[in-house]
Parts: structure tokens; C-alpha cells; sequence
């Protein structure tokens, strides 16, 4: 392999940290020690808000955190499935999901929210903060509560977190932590409606209500957010690009503004309530496509020069790495093939490009024997036979 | 945020007739010089149909009015309040005072009453269903302060009736 191809593969390896592993107890990192505090002083303010509830809102308890657990897994589901090139390690998911569940949450967001509708309520008057607190609060005090966990997850990690996507995946999975606390908090509080007497009815209409909203909500905001804090802070891997930077964070901000502030923006209307809802929702995911049309191809780059050493081997072909590098290069290249068994041929062999992307960064470029497995599998799956001389 | 919300005083002050909307259809008149820490006067008018809960202090007097859908009786929201308030925060109006007690307001609203008196605290609690909603009137204090309010909040609860051109 030539030396140009392999130098560049070790650059992409080393400015991505692709395939390092996630430490998380670092007893001589100070922020290591915020992150429990914040997140410990997260999880006693949980227990004390739930905990009197357990006996009377049981079952409406036991119902919202097992709805609660099968969002959240149907969401990470998603998230892991959209992770293209290389999966966040789980241990830093991890770490930016308890964030957003219990410091963002408990910790930051409960706490500023509340102090804040008090205070528009006092300089404003009852009427006013009843129709804009909460779209004026919420997006500043929630959205710099989860981003801040991305700035967290920075200094615990400054190698695995470099890249736009990175920022988009990670906070997603910040934003999962806090909107599953929400629903929770929002199922108790639907469960206590009519003075707790049909606790079930609140509880279904509730959990619906959020069911529908999650859609565009905390993940797709802490997405954003967190993006745009990685185009404003400049990584090894992302030169700073603070035009993009501040557009995504102001974007989730004004979308969950407006969300909040539906009815107030549309004068009560019904109608037009809807009409502000459709638009803000195809804001947001505009606004999250753009993201990702922007993160692509920096991630697409970084793919081409890990995998460029496959192409003068013959493992891969031209086509194949740049069909790796996106999901839409890679629906171009199946669907230009003549038969549907080589659409799947393609579809299967474009994966296994990736799986062996991220082999060679686990190995750090080495002929590892995941890496040999790996091209093997390719070869499997272009000629049926797998070929031992490929290692 | 805290903290600055802390240094700022709410001033709401009542002024003389004031009425303060419970549900869209139902208001009561606050006594001259509390303050609205919560609530909307029955002229206020905000974007959305629902209405705050009424929280009115004078002292350490606090009154809270509260409203939400209800199917049973008056006697049946006063158990169920008492229930959830014993369950959730360990305190039972029902466990302290004397009997319950039929209300009528002024305007022809019947409702249910208890009031508790112990050396810390004082108040009482009334309850109310009009049209498929249960209302809740929560008075408390310290046992001097309610002493001294008592008529006030005996005519703030006797002023629950019907709004005039109803709220919305």
C-alpha cells in the first residue's frame, strides 16, 4: 500500500480518535467530580419530588416509567441506527444520557425554570407570564442545561468528542436523558389531575400528548445545540465555524420558543395554533437535515481516508468507499445496480466497508484480526467464498 | 436565578371588589390590601382557556383556590383532597378538626367545610362542586393571624358565586 494513503489513514484515525475506548472515572479530572455532584444532587431532588407519590400514585408511577423506558429504548434505537460511521462509545452515551436525565433535569432546569416564571410573574403580571413564561424560559434555561452537557462530555473525553456528528449523536442522547425525565414528571403530573381521583385518564391522555410531541423535542433541540457548541469551540477535527455555530444553537432555541409559546403566538385561535405548529415542526427538521448536510462531509472525508488503503488492495472499490461515506451516496450506488439481489449485494457490502472502518479504528490502522475478519467478510460477500489471502 | 427571583417582592395588592376568577364561570371577592401571588381578576383575559390557581397572602395567611374537573359531591372532593394530601405530604386536614360542616355562599353555592386549629397552625379547608368542577379552598396561617382575618376570609367564602358575564 502506498505510504501517502496510509499516512493519510493514520492522520483521519488520529484527528477523529475513531476507535478509542471511554474512561469515565478520572479521579484527577475535576469535571469527573462536578458530574457526580451535579448529577447526585439531580438524583436526591428526583427522589424527594417522587418519592411522596409512591404510595397513593403508585401504579401511575409503575406505568410512567415503564412507558418511559420502552421511549427511551425505541428512541436509542434510532439514534444507534443513524450513528453511521463510528458508534459513540457507549460508556460516553451513557454519560450524556444521565446528565440530561438528572443534573440537566433536576438539578439545572427545574430549579431556573421556577425562579424564573416566579420573577416574569412578579415584573409582568399574571396574564402575561401565563401566556409567555414558559416559551420564554424553558429554551434558554433547558437548552443551556443540556448543553452544558456537552461542554461536560468535552472535558471528560477531548478525543472522542471532535466532530459535528459527534455533537448532533451525543446530544441527542443528552436530549433523550431529559425528555425522558420530562415525560415522567408530566405523567405524574396528568396523573393528578381531578384532584388524583381517575388517576389512568390523566395518565393516558398525558403520556399520548408526549408520545406525539417527543417527536420534535429535547433530543432533536440537544442535537442542534450541541453541534453548533462544536462549531463554536473548534475541534482538532472540525475547524471553528462560528456562523454555523451560533445559527444551531439559536435554531433549537427559537423552535422550542415557539413550540411553548403556541397558543400565545396564535392569539388563542385554534387553527392557527396548528398552523404555527406544522411550520415550526418543519423548521426543526429542516433545520436538523441542514445539520447533518453540513456534519456529512467532514465524516465522509474522514471515511474516504480510512478506507482509501482498501481501494489500492482491492478489498473495496472507488465506488463502494464513497457509497460508505453517506446514506444518500450509498441509496445512489444500490440502486444503480441491474438486478435487486445485487441492490443487496451492495446494500450488505457498503456495511461491511463501514464495520471495517471501524475495525481498522479500533486497531488504529493495523491488520488486526477483527480488520482480517472484516475483509474477509467483503469478500464473502462479493464472490460468496471467503478469501484467506486477503489477510 | 434563584436568588434574584428571591430579591424581587411580588405586589399584586388587592383592591376593593376585586373578584378573582376560580373557574371560567366562577369567582370570588378578595378582601382589600392581600396580595395576588396567583390568579387572574374575572376582567383578565389571556391567550389560553385555563385559568391559574388563586393564591392570595396577608401575613402569614395564605388562601388558595383551586379548581379541576370532578364528578362527585362536595362531601366526596373533601375526602378525596384529604386523601391524596395525607398520602402525599402526610397531612390530613380531616385527621385535626371538628366535624364538616355544610356551607352556603351568598350566591347559593353549597359546599363542605372543616376547620382545624392547633398551636402552630390554623385554617381550614372547603370544597365545592359546580358544573363537573370540583373547587378547593385552602386557608392557613398562624393561629393568631387567622383569628384576626377569621371575618375576612368567612365573607371571601361567602362572596363564591357565579361571575356575571362569566370570565371568558
Amino acid at each position: 500500500m502506498s505510504t501517502d494513503l496510509l499516512e493519510k489513514r493514520s492522520r483521519a484515525l488520529e484527528e477523529t480518535a475513531w476507535g478509542e475506548k471511554f474512561h469515565f472515572v478520572q479521579p484527577r479530572n475535576i469535571v469527573f467530580w462536578i458530574y457526580l455532584w451535579m448529577c447526585g444532587v439531580g438524583v436526591v431532588k428526583a427522589w424527594q419530588m417522587f418519592s411522596p407519590y409512591s404510595g397513593y400514585f403508585g401504579r401511575a408511577l409503575l406505568v410512567a416509567g415503564i412507558v418511559g423506558v420502552i421511549s427511551a429504548a425505541v428512541w436509542t434505537w434510532w439514534f444507534r441506527h443513524i450513528d453511521r460511521y463510528e458508534r459513540q462509545p457507549v460508556g460516553l452515551v451513557l454519560t450524556g444520557f444521565v446528565w440530561g436525565a438528572t443534573a440537566a433535569t433536576f438539578t439545572i432546569a427545574i430549579t431556573g425554570n421556577t425562579a424564573l416564571g416566579s420573577l416574569y410573574t412578579k415584573l409582568f403580571g399574571q396574564v402575561w407570564s401565563q401566556d409567555w413564561h414558559a416559551g420564554l424560559s424553558a429554551p434558554f434555561v433547558e437548552e443551556t442545561a443540556k448543553g452544558i452537557g456537552i461542554v461536560v462530555l468535552l472535558a471528560l473525553a477531548p478525543r472522542l468528542v471532535r466532530t459535528v456528528t459527534d455533537g448532533l449523536l451525543l446530544g441527542a442522547f443528552i436530549g433523550l436523558g431529559f425528555q425522558t425525565s420530562e415525560d415522567f414528571l408530566y405523567s405524574i403530573s396528568g396523573s393528578m389531575q381531578g384532584f388524583g381521583a381517575h388517576q389512568t385518564d390523566g395518565l393516558v391522555s398525558s403520556i399520548a400528548t408526549r408520545t406525539f410531541s417527543d417527536i420534535v423535542s429535547h433530543p432533536l433541540f440537544t442535537a442542534l445545540f450541541c453541534a453548533g457548541v462544536i462549531y463554536l469551540i473548534g475541534t482538532p477535527a472540525q475547524p471553528r465555524r462560528i456562523g454555523r455555530g451560533l445559527a444551531l444553537i439559536v435554531a433549537p432555541i427559537l423552535v422550542h420558543g415557539i413550540w411553548d409559546s403556541l397558543v400565545a403566538l396564535a392569539g388563542g385561535n385554534a387553527t392557527l395554533v396548528t398552523v404555527i405548529m406544522v411550520g415550526d415542526f418543519i423548521f426543526a427538521l429542516a433545520a436538523l437535515w441542514i445539520a447533518f448536510v453540513w456534519a456529512h462531509p467532514r465524516e465522509s472525508h474522514f471515511v474516504r481516508d480510512v478506507l482509501g488503503p482498501e481501494i489500492e488492495s482491492g478489498v473495496l472499490t472507488d465506488d463502494e468507499v464513497t457509497a460508505a461515506g453517506g446514506w444518500r451516496q450509498q441509496r445512489t450506488y444500490t440502486k444503480a445496480a441491474p438486478d435487486r439481489i445485487e441492490r443487496r449485494q451492495r446494500r450488505h457490502i457498503v456495511r461491511a466497508a463501514l464495520d471495517l472502518s471501524a475495525d481498522l479504528a479500533a486497531s488504529k490502522g493495523d491488520d488486526s484480526p477483527d480488520v482480517i475478519e472484516a475483509r474477509n467478510e467483503i469478500n464473502r460477500l462479493r464472490h460468496g467464498t471467503p478469501a484467506h489471502s486477503l489477510s | 436565578m434563584p436568588a434574584i427571583d428571591s430579591a424581587v417582592t411580588s405586589d399584586d395588592p388587592t383592591v376593593a371588589g376585586d373578584r378573582l376568577a376560580v373557574t371560567e364561570s366562577v369567582s370570588f371577592t378578595a378582601p382589600q390590601g392581600w396580595n395576588i401571588d396567583s390568579g387572574f381578576r374575572i376582567d383578565d383575559r389571556g391567550a389560553s382557556d385555563s385559568l391559574p390557581a388563586v393564591e392570595l397572602t396577608s401575613g402569614t395567611t395564605v388562601v388558595v383556590a383551586d379548581a379541576d374537573n370532578f364528578t362527585g359531591t362536595a362531601d366526596e372532593l373533601l375526602s378525596q383532597v384529604d386523601a391524596v394530601s395525607l398520602a402525599t405530604n402526610g397531612s390530613s386536614a380531616l385527621a385535626i378538626s371538628g366535624a364538616r360542616q355544610p356551607i352556603t355562599t351568598n350566591g347559593g353555592l353549597t359546599g363542605v367545610q372543616v376547620n382545624f386549629d392547633t398551636p402552630q397552625r390554623a385554617g381550614s379547608v372547603t370544597t365545592f362542586v359546580v358544573d363537573g368542577k370540583g373547587i378547593r379552598i385552602r386557608v392557613a396561617g398562624s393561629p393568631d393571624q387567622i383569628a384576626a382575618r377569621s371575618q375576612e376570609i368567612a365573607d371571601m367564602i361567602a362572596s363564591l358565586g357565579t361571575t356575571e358575564g362569566e370570565t371568558k
